[in-house]
């Protein structure tokens, strides 16, 4: 079962910065924070980062490895892959949807 | 810095101050970090969403992609970097030449240790590149400039700014795959610190400061110091900081 990321709020669109970030392999909080500021252009807070990493290892979506030198990286669970995918999908569609629209209007 | 930390419940701090700490000193918070903190306080105590339980499995030091591509490398590396002591053995005892003008070691038999032991350090570059985020386009710029200094380098050794030109793509390429998580600092760190002392070696000698060494060979010393090039890249490549995960399967279709 594919638990969404819209019940989690302002947490929403990090989390999914998060899970995309993770889907790489393995990174700890620093790393993702510059990953999710080189895939979008925003950059992440501290304080956002951790909300949204602490949800989303809550739900099973992501989990936490042993730390390195005090840095502790997650990776992406099962379930965080399915969500994931669920939610690239989601926005796969929406975008073909808005570019046909468009196009029809064009003509 | 802890006092912004304090802000969260204590439940929170048991579970994630430490790395929270250690990511605040990597990256110390601007204004708007510091704000983005006190919400994310007011959220944690808000919404509590600790999870206490954390995972046991440890990092197992498996490489990246293609893991015994990623190995061999390090292994082609580290003899790289043997080679690289033998080439220097090699070129300090080679006669001294006096022209009349001034005298130099010959080196001439140095070279094909020389040009190998670069090569397989561009092997280990390749293989760092490989393994940073397709993201960073500052480490894949500076592998490329690197490779590219380095091969020119391994054919033309007097060529000394080809030599300067890859060691400080090759720094930038540590720096990065450690900020990014793929090696671990303390790599990047000795890595540096080598190209430094060899660049504080050739700058004392080239401001008059008399090394202990004869005059022709300070030039050994200052490459001897770059030795760790090659075995700080062999010990990233043949134990990552952090692996790449396994595939992940979704349990509830296990």
């Amino acid at each position: 079962m594919t638990q969404g990321l819209p019940e989690l709020g302002r947490f929403a669109e990090p989390s999914l910065y998060i899970l995309l970030s993770l889907s790489e392999g393995p990174k700890h909080g620093y790393a993702i924070m510059a990953d999710v500021e080189a895939i979008s252009g925003i950059p992440l807070g501290p304080g956002t980062l951790y909300g949204a990493l602490a949800r989303l290892e809550q739900r099973g979506m992501i989990e936490a490895l042993e730390p390195v030198e005090r840095r502790r990286p997650y990776r992406l669970t099962g379930l965080g892959a399915t969500t994931l995918k669920a939610q690239l999908d989601g926005l796969a569609g929406f975008a073909r949807t808005g570019l046909e629209r468009l196009r029809e209007t064009a003509r | 810095m802890t006092r912004l930390v304090a802000l969260y419940p204590r439940t929170w701090r048991d579970r994630y101050e430490d790395e929270f700490l250690a990511l605040l000193s990597e990256r110390p918070p601007d204004p708007l970090d510091r704000i983005d903190i006190v919400r994310g306080a007011i959220d944690a105590r808000l919404n509590p969403q600790v999870c206490p339980r954390l995972s046991p499995k440890p990092l197992e030091p498996l490489p990246y992609n293609g893991p015994w591509s990623i190995r061999r490398a390090g292994i082609l590396t580290l003899i790289g970097g043997l080679i690289w002591l033998a080439t220097m053995g090699i070129a300090v005892n080679g006669p001294i030449v006096r022209d009349g003008l001034h005298a130099y070691r010959d080196v001439g038999a140095a070279m094909a240790t020389f040009l190998l032991s670069v090569a397989l350090l561009l092997v280990g570059l390749w293989a760092v590149a490989a393994t940073v985020p397709s993201t960073s386009r500052v480490a894949r710029t500076a592998a490329l400039i690197a490779g590219l200094a380095g091969m020119l380098w391994a054919f033309a050794p007097w060529m000394v700014v080809f030599g300067a030109v890859m060691c400080l793509g090759l720094a930038i390429l540590a720096i990065e795959a450690s900020r990014t998580g793929r090696w671990r600092r303390s790599d990047a760190a000795i890595l540096v610190a080598g190209i430094a002392a060899a660049v504080a070696v050739a700058a004392a000698a080239v401001a008059g400061i008399k090394p202990p060494v004869s005059e022709p060979d300070v030039q050994f010393v200052a490459l001897l110091m770059l030795a760790p090039l090659w075995f700080a890249t062999a010990h990233a490549l043949l134990r990552p900081a952090i692996p790449v995960a396994e595939p992940a399967r979704d349990p509830s279709t296990a």
